[in-house]
């Protein structure tokens, strides 16, 4: 991801390099597909590459020109031949006005049998294959018949246009599978008056003019990988001349630049941006070359501190190596390193960590701080594919557990400290209710993870439906908080073997006996069913050495396969339960 | 003009000419015919009309183009 956010994004630069990719082992394989009344062709090279340079390689299925309709109603479809994990349809204002111009009845069935069309064409797709789909939306036309007055005219094309992007993103809203491909905002971003080049649209359905051609899409390409789970969850922030004007330790506490208007107002508006994205659910941290007490003094007295102690989830501030706090701060919140934007208005400490910690988001940030909440939104740093309420709780979630770590340093041992929490574990069945958050889970979890099987909302779905499948969530719950949804495991009946075919578990949860408990938990299943054999299978990413042993640990043997890709089994007469300090509860008692 | 061609087709050794049309460059289809049309725009820093690029028959019309277009600047 970090090299995707300094690459230059010309466009005669990315279509040489696409033709130059170098082979190497470690790429993740994506198929995407590409359905559009534009042409397709130009994007491709440019996908290609900025799949490569995030560590992806592309597939990419081009449907036929103009038959969105067409590819996603065929079962028979190069489309579905195809196999895509996710779909992206680019709908050009251009082939959309040729339409309107040319319109028998009236603008409001203009409108409605658009969506319909739209929305149509992705019900289509999401009925037969669990991919994620990437809608645009249309960028607004320039022509205003009525003058200003457009605005207030319903039939007018401009008006038109509004109401069909109202009206995909309110469908899309209720379908969890549908991400929005906001190519509006890039076009306003970049200006309307630059974006449209219809000499090309006339020689080629050439879809903008072809420098903006990499930002729509590098913005595919956001998206899809946030969708694979490639998301920022922690924002480390260094402090002197990054949240305030002036050092602390040097100028005091009267002496630093920060108002809320006037010369500290560009500080005030970076920390209103950095609070907004705390409450969305992004960490933040701070890593700052400060005695630990006058870091501390702006957050505690400062009138115009956006930023109070309690936003900050984990505070490091000393005279040590950024790096090394970096990794401190990693492994404090448990997250991967490449979850992780880096803003210090210091080159050199940017440098630093770009060297030493290379997967560590390190944007630049301008010279002038007025410029700073503009510079990091244009890198689209914060892309996700989903919100939960769990979101905006994390920060809560991530105290709480600074605060059971404290308190388990003043037990005499681990089994007094974990009785003492009073844990509370909900394991049930798949349910609609839960299922963005369990979809999320899946998306997220890397390290706690044995086979890494990215299941959308959709496939969740299925799951939940099936008959065989015995899909399950595990919710946890103890003295100090809830911790919420944790954990997902999916078993299967397959002869005389209950196959594990998915475990994964929030790390912020380990180390508290919820992995003892389950293990139980699927033995006796196991037992009550007559199966003499429990299977689990453990698949190696990048991420998840953490449980590359861990049947092992349970007493499974591994019969077959290597490091890359083990099958473990276990005789359920030979497992002897685990003990554990926590209390099974139902979904309705788990509150109290 | 030609160091712009080497450039859109990828291909350090192209010798333009007069005579020379996409056919006789194995890449050259309607895709990269735009992506040369706006590098050559870009580096010659001038704007082609949609009749301009229809009209033209081959490498030694686009070259005459330039020359007019370039002088009338």
């Amino acid at each position: 991801m970090g090299n995707l956010r300094e690459s230059n994004l010309v466009y005669t630069a990315l279509v040489r390099e696409s033709k130059h990719l170098e082979p190497t082992l470690v790429l993740t394989a994506v198929r995407l597909a590409l359905l559009s009344d534009a042409a397709t062709q130009q994007f491709v090279p440019l996908l290609r590459v900025l799949f490569h340079r995030a560590g992806f390689d592309a597939s990419i299925y081009e449907g036929h020109f103009d038959a969105v309709a067409l590819e996603s109603l065929n079962p028979g479809s190069g489309l579905y031949s195809f196999q895509p994990d996710a779909v992206a349809v680019i709908n050009s204002v251009q082939a959309l006005r040729a339409k309107f111009f040319q319109r028998a009845g009236t603008v409001t069935a203009f409108v409605a049998d658009t969506l319909l069309e739209i929305v149509g064409s992705w019900d289509a797709i999401l009925a037969r294959d669990a991919v994620t789909l990437l809608q645009s939306t249309y960028v607004m036309p320039y022509e205003r018949m009525f003058g200003n007055f457009d605005r207030k005219v319903e039939e007018s094309f401009s008006s038109a246009v509004e109401a069909i992007n109202t009206g995909i993103v309110d469908a899309a809203r209720v379908r969890s599978a549908v991400l929005i491909n906001d190519v509006q905002h890039i076009a306003s971003w970049v200006g309307r008056h630059r974006w449209f080049d219809d000499r090309l649209w006339d020689m080629a359905k050439s879809f903008c003019a072809l420098d903006h051609l990499p930002a729509v899409a590098r913005n595919i390409v956001d998206i899809v990988l946030s969708a694979r789970g490639r998301i920022v969850k922690c924002v480390i922030l260094d402090l002197d001349n990054t949240l305030w004007g002036g050092v602390i330790g040097d100028d005091g506490i009267d002496g630093i630049v920060l108002n809320v208007h006037g010369s500290g107002e560009s500080f005030y508006r970076f920390q209103c941006f950095l609070k907004e994205l705390r409450k969305r659910g992004i960490l933040l941290a701070v890593c700052s070359k400060n005695e630990m007490s006058n870091a501390l003094l702006p957050f505690e007295k400062h009138p115009d501190m956006v930023l109070r102690r309690e936003d900050i989830t984990v505070f490091q501030a000393n005279w040590d190596d950024k790096t090394a706090n970096i990794r401190v701060i990693q492994q404090v919140l448990n997250i991967g390193l490449d979850s992780m934007v880096f803003l210090d208005d210091n080159p050199f400490e940017r440098n630093l960590v770009r060297g030493v910690l290379p997967e560590v988001i390190v944007p630049e940030l301008p010279e002038d701080p007025a410029d700073y909440v503009r510079a990091i939104s244009e890198l689209n740093l914060f892309e996700t594919a989903s919100f939960s309420n769990v979101d905006l709780q994390r920060t809560d979630l991530y105290r709480a557990e600074a605060e059971r770590r404290a308190e388990q340093a003043s037990f005499a041992n681990a089994g007094d400290f974990l009785r003492s929490l009073k844990m509370r574990i909900v394991v049930a069945r798949f349910d609609a209710f839960h299922l963005p958050r369990i979809a999320q889970l899946l998306q997220r979890s890397n390290q706690f993870n044995l086979t890494t099987h990215r299941y959308s909302e959709l496939e969740c779905a299925y799951l939940m439906s099936s008959s065989s499948v015995v899909p399950l969530y595990v919710k946890l719950a103890d003295r100090l908080g809830d911790h919420g949804l944790i954990g997902v495991v999916v078993v299967e009946p397959e002869g005389e073997t209950l196959v594990v075919r998915d475990w994964l578990m929030s790390c912020r949860v380990l180390a508290r006996g919820v992995e003892d408990y389950l293990m139980n938990c699927i033995v006796a299943e196991a037992s009550t069913r007559g199966l003499k054999t429990v299977c689990g299978e453990y698949i190696r990413t990048a991420k998840n050495q953490m449980v590359k042993d861990f049947y092992g640990r349970f007493g499974f043997t591994r019969h077959s396969g290597d490091g890359d890709h083990a099958l473990w089994s276990l005789d359920t007469s030979a497992y002897e339960s685990r003990e554990t300090f926590i209390q099974p509860v139902t979904e309705a008692n788990q509150a109290n | 003009m030609t160091a712009v061609f080497c450039e859109v087709f990828d291909d350090d050794s192209i010798e333009i000419y007069p005579e020379m049309i996409a056919a006789n460059v194995e890449s050259w289809d309607s895709i990269t015919h735009i992506n040369l049309i706006v590098a050559l725009e870009q580096e010659f820093k001038l704007r082609f009309n949609t009749a301009d690029v229809a009209s033209m028959k081959n490498v030694g019309d686009l070259e005459c183009l330039i020359r007019q277009k370039v002088n009338q600047a």
